[in-house]
């Protein structure tokens, strides 16, 4: 949406502050860091209650990482307002126009120029960073690692594919879109659907905890690497590999 | 436990609109989205009915809020969502509007290719400012702030032309400015008090040089996403620019989200922390925007650039809260909870006043720029044969923004002059009354021209890009517009809310 604001239109906007406006804005921000900093030095740490209560119900919570736990089980109202917030940023990218909404998601073509080395490696590489994907996404119960870290991976094999010119993604077909909402559309789906054996909303019962985290995590992930994948496209001007005028129309708006 | 608990409808407000919000982006046809924005918009003003007929009526013994732990956490490990009169009342508006503005932007986007990205947004846009009013967790804040200000930047965004894209993107920079200070207040007050829930901050909270650094950095950030003078410089694009229903909601709950928040602290959760003197300053600020958004709606060419300057105004009124809370020496503990609670009602009483004056504004703006095509105040000139119900709805709701009886403006403007008086500070009431008449000759302005002056120029007769809109669409406008006339017959209704649950 922002392509069309190249930066040489925003710089001739600024004209620059007078050195001397420049020297009080320094100077205050220095004077409040100064009394942030002094007032943290003489402020004496008491010990944090929060860090045992998490140990001491992590038992509960079905994971046995600390973090996992806060992010899916005791906070996990927060991560799933996070969730609508990666929605929002990917409506805010979103190519617009209706008329590529019946066209695939993926579509194989020729691309102009090869780059040979590059497909042969990601014939080895793309298989292992989807497993390497999958296992972090596991791990998250345990060790560091989850849906965060394994959808940052799985858009790597994603943009990877693009760079290789084969590929193209088209953000508006409907796979894409259920893609793009499946994160929240799971977590509110858990959330409310342990109503009927809690009766608190998001309150997993004991024993599927484990299992319901990682049903949302695996939802997550897809939704973490779609939107991810879709702000690589969103910010490339030229069209890369074949991509006939998608790019082009963007650019002339 | 009895078997129907209002509490556990609690999360259905910020659900509601999230499902909304996923079944706008699934299907993209016209109608399916607009039948997933009315059937979202029914339900939620039905769970907020049911939500508000078993509040319990003000009265003692139900001076608690009304709480939900969500996951089955209790408050320092889980978060908590809380609703008592404030919030209440803030839900109920936010409902309200947002029912009207569905029904208004299903016309407003029926022949705009925005409507794909706009219904998503829009939902997801109400869901955070639902989840801010229902949040008893400051961390949990910052997340309705964020999802508030990228949804609102977004929206801003889909006008799509240069100068929109250019206050989005400013509005986007001001936006993460201010939540990143309120971050820091948040990582401060977890650091001094290890909790991060409302209430038991509250409790906690005590006066020391790390709580002001929070109330201050709290204070920066939230003064700058609402918008109060010198902070403002963003919000006249950004509110000028955007699509009418988007600017509607801007400037009539978004900004006000900000404030309330404001409130929350100041009053409740680091009270301890204020003095008289940061009290006054927040005050003066907000006389200054009074009259300085005044005489720059005055000055303004276009018409809805005019209706954002007069928020900035507005919002100032707000901040005449702060200084209205200051403690005298001599009063007793009880005597100043009735001075907090009569300000507070004043307020809430201007939220909604404005929020609904403002909306039906907007609307009317907006109805304009679509028939005409231009929203240039000199070019208005006797174009109350061609649109009146959009200029009709633009002099009621102007006539509440001045404050001329019986609008609810007038209710509004006279709660807040009696509880300055109460407190001795008559100076607000002069620039209160200034303020007034400021408004009022930027509002009659345009009323004289489009009402009164014959149209002279032989090009200003039926402009040729003339549009006929859908009746529908000034009728939402003048709803509204009528709704804060009814509201002032109807004051006690709002005061009554106030007072439960004890906004204190």
């Amino acid at each position: 949406m922002f392509n069309n604001m190249t930066l040489s239109d925003s710089a001739q906007q600024e004209g620059g502050l007078p050195s001397s406006v420049l020297f009080i804005v320094g100077l205050v921000v220095a004077t409040v860091c100064l009394f942030l900093a002094m007032s943290l030095v003489e402020f004496q740490p008491t010990d944090q209650p929060l860090v045992t209560l998490v140990a001491s119900n992590l038992e509960q919570s079905g994971v046995e990482n600390p973090v996992t736990a806060v992010l899916l089980n005791f906070r996990s109202y927060d991560t799933l307002l996070e969730v609508a917030v990666l929605l929002i940023v990917a409506l805010a990218v979103m190519p617009s126009g209706l008329q590529d909404a019946q066209q695939p998601f993926i579509t194989v073509s020729k691309p102009r120029e090869r780059s040979l080395v590059l497909e042969a490696f990601l014939r080895w590489l793309l298989p292992a960073i989807v497993v390497t994907s999958g296992y972090l996404l596991w791990t998250g119960a345990s060790l560091p690692g989850g849906a965060f870290q394994a959808g940052a991976l799985l858009a790597g094999a994603g943009i990877l594919l693009l760079l290789a010119g084969h590929h193209s993604f088209n953000f508006n077909a409907p796979t894409a879109r259920l893609l793009l909402v499946i994160g929240l559309a799971m977590f509110l789906l858990v959330g409310a659907g342990v109503i009927l054996s809690s009766g608190i909303a998001l309150a997993y019962p004991v024993a599927m905890s484990g299992i319901l985290i990682l049903v949302i995590e695996v939802a997550a992930t897809l939704t973490i690497a779609a939107v991810l994948v879709l702000l690589f496209c969103a910010l490339q001007i030229e069209p890369l590999g074949p991509q006939p005028n998608l790019g082009d129309k963007e650019k002339h708006l | 436990m009895p078997v129907f608990d209002v509490a556990s409808l609690l999360p259905l407000l910020i659900a509601i609109p999230l499902i909304g919000a996923i079944f706008s982006v699934l299907l993209s046809t016209k109608h399916a989205q607009v039948l997933v924005g009315l059937l979202s918009a029914s339900s939620l003003v039905c769970v907020m009915a049911i939500i508000l007929a078993n509040l319990p009526s003000g009265g003692t013994e139900f001076a608690t809020p009304i709480r939900y732990a969500l996951a089955g956490w209790k408050a320092p490990l889980g978060i908590a969502l809380s609703l008592d009169g404030f919030s209440a009342l803030l839900l109920s508006l936010t409902v309200f509007l947002v029912t009207v503005l569905t029904i208004y932007s299903a016309y407003y986007f029926a022949a705009s290719p925005a409507r794909v990205r706009f219904w998503p947004l829009w939902w997801l846009l109400v869901a955070g400012i639902n989840a801010l009013f229902l949040s008893a967790d400051i961390f949990n804040v910052y997340v309705t702030l964020e999802i508030i200000g990228l949804a609102a930047v977004a929206l801003v965004a889909l006008s799509g032309n240069k100068a929109g894209l250019t206050a989005a993107l400013r509005y986007l920079l001001v936006g993460l400015l201010g939540s990143l200070c309120y971050l820091l207040a948040v990582a401060l007050l977890y650091h001094v008090y290890g909790t991060l829930d409302f209430a038991q901050l509250a409790a906690t909270a005590e006066s020391n040089p790390l709580s002001w650094a929070a109330l201050a950095l709290i204070t920066v950030g939230l003064v700058l996403k609402t918008a109060l003078v010198p902070l403002h410089f963003w919000l006249p694009h950004a509110h000028g620019s955007a699509p009418a229903p988007v600017s509607a909601i801007l400037s009539a709950l978004v900004v006000k989200a900000s404030f309330y928040l404001l409130v929350r602290f100041w009053m409740e959760i680091l009270a301890p922390a204020v003095t008289n003197e940061a009290l006054m300053l927040l005050g003066i600020l907000g006389g200054i925007a009074i009259l300085w958004g005044c005489v720059q709606a005055l000055r303004t060419k276009r018409l809805k650039l005019m209706v954002a300057y007069s928020t900035v105004a507005q919002i100032g009124y707000l901040f005449l809260l702060f200084p209205l809370l200051m403690s005298t020496e001599g009063a007793s503990g009880s005597q100043l909870a009735a001075q907090h609670q009569s300000a507070l009602a004043a307020v809430s009483y201007f939220i909604v006043a404005h929020a609904c004056a403002k909306a039906a504004m907007f609307i009317a703006a907006g109805n304009i720029i679509h028939s005409l095509g231009h929203d240039d105040i000199a070019r208005l000139q006797g174009m109350a044969k061609y649109m009146p119900l959009s200029l009709f709805t633009f002099a009621i709701a102007g006539g509440s923004l001045i404050g001329l009886p019986p609008s609810a403006g007038f209710i509004a403007k006279w709660l807040l002059l009696n509880v300055a008086i109460d407190t001795n500070q008559w100076w607000w009431v002069v620039i209160i009354l200034m303020g007034g008449l400021l408004a009022a000759l930027a509002i009659f302005r345009v009323l004289d021209l489009a009402f009164i002056k014959p149209e002279q120029a032989s090009d200003y007769i039926a402009p040729d890009n003339w549009q006929k809109v859908p009746v529908a669409m000034p009728a939402s406008g003048l709803a509204l517009a009528l709704c804060t006339m009814a509201l002032g017959f109807n004051a006690d209704l709002i005061i009554d809310l106030i007072a439960i649950g004890g906004g204190e």
